[in-house]
């Protein structure tokens, strides 16, 4: 593969696209897996 | 818009009434075709991304494997749709009521539009002519959102 200097459309679109997915599916599970955390020690202390 | 109304329609249905009625029918053409496809949708998407990725089947053009994966990956897109609405037809309002039965959908139509509008038209032509890192990216969101999907899908037999 060879490396670009400038996106197209297509790339931007899509980087941007990624971007958003990938920082929207880390904040999710990672309130997911706060929130186990925080009912695991409500019952086991 | 209200959507409760539509929810408690649809146990009324043919559908509902079948899935609920008909425990065998619910767990044959229900929940195992569904998970099948699940499997076979999960499987094209990994084969996929990780061959995006470099990590698997790198003597095989990248485009040959995506092109041959996406093939599946509609035919499974299909069947849990299918099978899907099925399935939640018969528990219709007891899936209203279920937040993470809303992540899936929230996180399958992201995943849909993700494939159809982003995915397939960056991977239509050379992939040799697109940027390496934005390759990369468009994968891991690919896993992650699909990822997301299955997750949220089983975690809602665990939940109320």
């Amino acid at each position: 593969m060879t490396v670009k200097k400038e996106l197209d459309v297509k790339e931007k679109i899509a980087a941007v696209a990624a971007g958003a997915i990938i920082i929207s599916a880390l904040i999710y599970w990672g309130y997911q897996f706060v929130g186990m955390l925080e009912f695991l020690e409500m019952a086991y202390g | 818009m209200e959507l409760l109304p539509f929810f408690e329609w649809a146990e009324t249905t043919f559908l509902g009434y079948i899935g609920k009625t008909y425990g065998g029918v619910y767990a044959t053409f229900g929940q195992s075709l569904h998970l099948m496809a699940l499997a076979v949708l999960g499987g094209s998407v990994l084969v996929a991304d990780l061959r995006l990725l470099n990590v698997i089947m790198k003597d095989v053009p990248s485009k040959i494997v995506t092109e041959q994966a996406h093939k599946w990956f509609r035919i499974a897109l299909v069947v849990i749709i299918c099978t899907g609405t099925f399935m939640a037809a018969a528990v219709a309002q007891r899936m209203y009521h279920n937040d993470f039965f809303w992540a899936k959908m929230s996180a399958l139509l992201v995943g849909i539009i993700f494939v159809f509008a982003i995915k397939r038209p960056l991977l239509k032509g050379s992939h040799a002519d697109l940027n390496p890192i934005v390759i990369k990216m468009v994968a891991s969101a690919s896993i992650l959102v699909w990822f997301s999907v299955a997750a949220t899908g089983r975690w809602i037999g665990f939940s109320g």
